[in-house]
């Protein structure tokens, strides 16, 4: 573990960007703070058919032991996905984005999932608490203790 | 370390087969090569710093688990990965010649194809020399082999007998009948046998060869000494581990100890010790993981280099939460820690002085493990010391 992060980042995106896993692309990575990946749905799913979604990731020099912070984020034409799971300021309830997060999960590994959790999703529709959420939130999900919902969704 | 091999360079050569074997000679947490590969109980292995780190940064109330499967991992139980690492030192010092080597056999082939395209185009003039095509298909299995034999040259550099039979036979067997058998030579002892016997036979032949001849041996260490800066492994000698100047540390309750004692500690291990409780129990924790992980290390680091990594760490952990905030902070931070290194580096030199007394009065040798840290903190010129505080400095404040 010599040069830290920033050489496990530069590997990652070497392979981000020379072996793109199906609908997920890197919009920006100009250094090693915040990447943003662009993710498409692949499956017909009515929900998200023709629309790209952007995730941010932040990275602390703790990374990867510790996991990165990611949320979607809006942009001109760019949406937060409706999904039960996910806040309207872009906050994501998924385990591997917390307690469940591994150092051998990487940036690509994390879009996927999340990719994934699209896909499956057949509810048009945002968490039942996020208006009192989003209120109260703190800036970085990373603070926020979710209570994971159980993936029957 | 600038090392920016990647395992995807196998890709586009002759040898793609070398891209799973380059990745399982990477720890999965860094992605880089295995520094003190680790075996947890659950048969994973990481490099020493990046476990340790992994199972200090679990949150109290958790079971420390493997990143990969997530059984449950005990730190103590952490054992050396010897083989691990001698095959990833193995494979680093041969890998660059392997992989022109590979890259430049692609090119060939790629040469080759356009010949034998060429030429088929021209057998779909003149159909009678459908048996010559044949040849050029074997011929250029036959030079996968050779190149095998090439490879095994450049690695070892031990030019035999058998090999110089090979080379210069090579190209002259293919139009022997033998080459029509489909009959190839191994490329350690030129026996003649099937291309699947081959790929068997080689394992032990050079096996067999190696243990027979010690000037091969010899040739191999040579080789690895010259291609890297890493020194020789001493396997077979046990002065490299009963020397050994690290001893582990232990871990602390630092819910059982407040402020004073545990900064006490901090200074006591030589660390600076300056900060809240919180700093400092990460701190602490850091530099056991640090200690530790050097303690696994084949040539282990000095103190000084140690601390050097330490202060590192603590600056990227100051950068990172100070981005976005004003310059004055970062000038204000940087003082304060320029005033502890100094006082650290003050520290060092007075116990080096008090020691070089201590041995103009008693011509004792004592072996103690403090002992040979401080030597190793002599070791390091002055000039050394007063830039690892102005990198310290520098690094955060040049930073945004
Ligand atoms: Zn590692
Ligand atoms: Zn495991
Ligand atoms: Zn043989």
């Amino acid at each position: 573990m010599i040069g830290g992060f920033t050489k496990r980042l530069g590997r990652e995106l070497n392979d981000l960007k020379s072996n793109p896993a199906v609908g997920i692309s890197v919009f920006q990575a100009d250094d090693f703070r915040i990447w943003l990946i662009d993710i498409k749905v692949m499956d017909d799913n009515p929900i998200y058919v023709g629309k790209k979604f952007r995730l941010q990731f932040r990275f602390a020099p703790t990374y990867p032991i510790e996991a990165p912070e990611v949320q979607f984020v809006a942009s001109y034409g760019i949406e937060i996905p409706m999904h039960p799971h996910i806040y309207s300021n872009g906050h994501i309830c998924l385990d591997v984005l917390g307690s469940g997060w591994s150092p051998v999960q990487t940036v690509a590994s994390v879009s996927m999932s999340i990719q994934s959790m699209l896909a499956g999703n057949d509810r048009n529709e945002r968490p039942p608490d996020d208006a009192r959420y989003v209120a109260h939130a703190p800036i970085s999900p990373k603070n926020t203790r979710f209570v994971y919902h159980d993936d029957s969704v | 370390m600038d090392d920016v091999s990647d395992p995807s360079d196998w890709t586009s050569t002759s040898l793609p087969q070398l891209e799973p074997l380059d990745t399982g000679l990477r720890c999965r947490i860094c992605r880089d090569w295995y520094t003190a590969p680790m075996i947890t109980e659950c048969s994973h292995s990481f490099c020493s710093l990046c476990i340790r780190k992994c199972i200090a940064a679990t949150p109290s109330a958790e079971a420390p688990c493997c990143p990969i499967c997530r059984a449950s991992v005990t730190e103590v139980r952490l054992r050396r990965n010897q083989v691990l690492e001698d095959l990833c030192f193995w494979f680093r010092s041969s890998r660059m010649t392997m992989l022109e080597f590979a890259k430049a056999q692609a090119e060939s082939s790629q040469e080759k194809k356009d010949v034998s395209g060429k030429r088929r185009r021209h057998h779909l003039v003149n159909k009678t020399e459908s048996s010559q095509e044949d040849g050029i298909r074997r011929s250029s299995r036959m030079r996968r082999s050779v190149s095998y034999q090439e490879h095994l040259d450049l690695d070892h550099e031990q030019p035999t007998e058998d090999n110089s039979a090979a080379n210069s036979g090579c190209f002259v067997i293919l139009d022997d009948e033998e080459a029509t058998n489909g009959l190839v030579p191994c490329p350690v002892c030129n026996q003649r046998m099937t291309e699947k016997q081959v790929m068997r036979h080689i394992e032990s032949c050079l096996s067999v060869k190696s243990i027979s001849s010690s000037s091969h041996q010899h040739s191999l260490n040579g080789t690895t000494a010259s291609s890297t800066s890493k020194p020789p492994k001493t396997l077979l000698t046990s002065s490299s581990f009963s020397s050994k100047p690290f001893q582990r540390l232990p871990k602390l309750q630092y819910s059982l100890l407040n402020e004073s004692k545990l900064r006490n500690k901090l200074q006591d291990l030589g660390i600076p010790a300056h900060g809240n409780k919180q700093t400092l129990q990460n701190r602490h924790t850091e530099w056991v993981s640090l200690w530790n992980a050097n303690a696994d290390l084949t040539s282990p680091k000095s103190k000084t280099q140690l601390l050097r990594e330490l202060s590192e760490w603590e600056a990227s952990l100051t950068r990172y939460a100070l981005q976005g905030k004003k310059e004055e902070d970062l000038d204000a931070w940087a003082m304060t820690h320029k005033s502890d290194f100094q006082d650290l580096i003050a520290i060092a030199r007075s116990s080096v002085q008090k020691k070089q007394k201590a041995e103009e009065k008693s011509s004792v040798i004592e072996a103690e493990p403090r002992k040979l840290e401080e030597v190793a903190v002599v070791e390091e010129p002055d000039e050394e010391i007063t830039s690892l505080s102005n990198n310290f400095v520098s690094g955060v404040s040049s930073e945004d």
